[in-house]
């Protein structure tokens, strides 16, 4: 699905440069979730951007679903930390503004956007415009725009790191919920390392810049909703913050 | 909704009894008749209001009006493509910067002389006062448009077109009304004084031509009538902002 090939991204500062990404290799299976994890200013929204199309990079190739990564990719859908929603919609035109801008049919729009609407809990608040929303509920519209698009690639930015406590672990279990009814590619840039467990088939950590991945960690408790309240949790969220840190010293010492 | 409308009406109309009252006691402290109390001011204006006033009203109505549009249509148009396209900010804005201090007012003889002294040149003017305005506050709104809105808007398949229709215009039209509400104002002080240049029509006019004859109840008249005519203006802004920004008023 995902073919990340020796992927380096550089960044035009006034007059100097600035490498955020280098050396990145990458293969995902479609329908697997990555959570990204690693400190901060480190390449990884960079990394979702090029996933994305949105930012250009100098050097590697990156393949989607056989093809070259591009800006207009139909079946990707992007959810950032805030402000992916426009404050002068309401929830319904919020939701439907993907499958408009594409230029959907008039009553799969209606349908599509209803439906989803409905399963996600939404669809009384409808009418209500993102200012009059709880920041849960307002994530829970982006996700929901981002789901009326059918993407077979889901590209996160820290996207539940606004939220309490209570309302990220709610929306971590909706997504999870989400993606056992439909498995798709999930990219998650996460700062909590419980989120990169609980989400995250694979765990990829980051070096400090010029980010690249220094461990990638199978996850065999992915996908038991009720992994919080197991021992092997705590375990792998030990050794996960473990190699952060050796990931970060490292880093220092390549410096 | 309905409550606070009608809240908001009978706190204008005890700020107007209040204003009546501080008016007649100013009038009564002074004791001439260049500040004739407010019921006389009002009597006149009500006995002259079809003959004489309502003619010169709707000329000015006009003037402002036409200037206001044109301000609003190019203002926002040009606004919204400078801050948009950073080369053409780059171009545009020291050219701005310069122009804007310059009081504009001072180009009305000038005016007159390339564009007449009919009504081109005072709509002409007033539009390019409030046409700064608008321009200066759609530019900033555009250059302030959050990066993560545009990024998601591309990601989302969204072309330029898609981005002015979804993104650019709806963020820059509440500021595109506050400097509306604010430049009505201006505007209406630069309509007073284009109508007391060569002009026979128009309630500047009125107002200068009764003052020299002195006819204060009637230049009191006057200024009843363009106020009235600016306060319409302000609740047609207000009531036209609350039905197309609602999400400002939740
Ligand atoms: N548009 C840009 N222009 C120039 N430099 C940039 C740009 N975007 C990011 N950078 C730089 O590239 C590096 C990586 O940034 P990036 O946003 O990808 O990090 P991040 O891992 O997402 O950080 P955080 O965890 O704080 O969100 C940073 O040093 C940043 O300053
Ligand atoms: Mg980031």
């Amino acid at each position: 699905m995902i073919k990340i090939d020796n992927l380096a991204v550089e960044y035009k500062h006034f007059n100097s440069r600035l490498l955020a990404l280098e050396g990145v290799n990458l293969e995902a299976e479609k329908g697997e979730t990555c959570a990204i994890i690693g400190p901060s200013g480190c390449g990884k929204t960079t990394l979702l951007f090029v996933l994305a199309g949105l930012t250009p990079f100098q050097q590697g190739n990156v393949i989607i679903n056989e093809e070259p990564v591009r800006a207009k990719r139909k079946k990707t859908a992007l959810i950032l930390q805030d402000f992916g929603l426009l404050p002068w919609k309401n929830v319904w035109d919020n939701t439907a503004l993907g499958l408009k801008i594409r230029g959907s049919r008039p009553d799969i729009l209606e349908k599509r956007v209803r439906n989803i609407l409905q399963h996600l809990e939404l669809y009384k608040f409808k009418d209500y415009f993102p200012g009059q929303l709880s920041g849960g509920m307002r994530q829970r519209v982006a996700i929901a725009r981002a789901l009326t698009l059918r993407p077979d690639l889901l590209l996160m930015d820290e996207p539940f790191s606004a939220l309490d406590a209570i309302t990220r672990e709610e929306l971590q279990s909706l997504l999870l919920t989400i993606w056992h009814e439909r498995p798709m590619t999930i990219m998650m840039v996460t700062h909590s390392i419980e989120e990169a467990v609980y989400l995250g088939q694979r765990i990829l950590i980051f070096s400090p810049v010029p980010g690249t991945i220094v461990s990638d960690i199978k996850n065999p408790y992915f996908g038991d909703p009720r992994l919080r309240e197991r021992p092997e949790f705590y375990t792998l969220c030990h050794k996960v913050r473990t190699l952060l840190e050796e990931g970060k010293s490292n880093g220092k010492k390549r410096n | 909704m309905e409550k606070s409308g009608i809240n908001k009406a009978v706190q204008l109309f005890l700020a107007f009894i209040f204003l009546l009252l501080f008016w007649a006691g100013l009038s009564f402290l002074l004791n001439r008749p260049v500040l004739p109390p407010p019921w006389l001011a009002i009597q006149t204006f009500v006995e002259m209001f079809q003959s004489h006033l309502l003619p010169h009203l709707l000329q000015s109505t006009f003037r402002v009006l036409v200037s206001l549009f044109i301000a609003l249509f190019l203002g926002s148009l040009s606004g919204l493509f400078i801050g948009r396209w950073s080369r053409v900010d780059s171009f545009t804005s020291p050219l701005i910067y310069l122009t804007y201090p310059i009081p504009k007012i001072a180009l009305l003889p000038v005016l007159m002389g390339i564009l007449g002294i009919g009504e081109t040149s005072k709509i002409f003017l007033i539009s390019l006062i409030v046409y700064y305005q608008i321009l200066v506050t759609t530019r900033d709104a555009a250059r302030d448009i959050n990066k993560q809105i545009i990024c998601s808007m591309v990601s989302l398949g969204g072309s330029e077109w898609d981005l002015i229709k979804h993104v650019f215009v709806p963020s820059a039209l509440p500021k595109i009304f506050t400097s509306l509400r604010i430049s009505l104002g201006t505007a209406m002080a630069v309509l007073f004084l284009t109508e007391t240049f060569a002009t026979t029509r128009g309630i500047g006019f009125f107002i200068l031509d009764a003052s020299m004859r002195g006819r204060y109840q009637e230049v009191f008249a006057g200024i009843l009538a363009m106020s009235l005519l600016g306060l319409v203006l302000f609740i047609i802004i207000d009531i036209l902002e609350k039905k197309v920004c609602p999400w400002q008023h939740i």
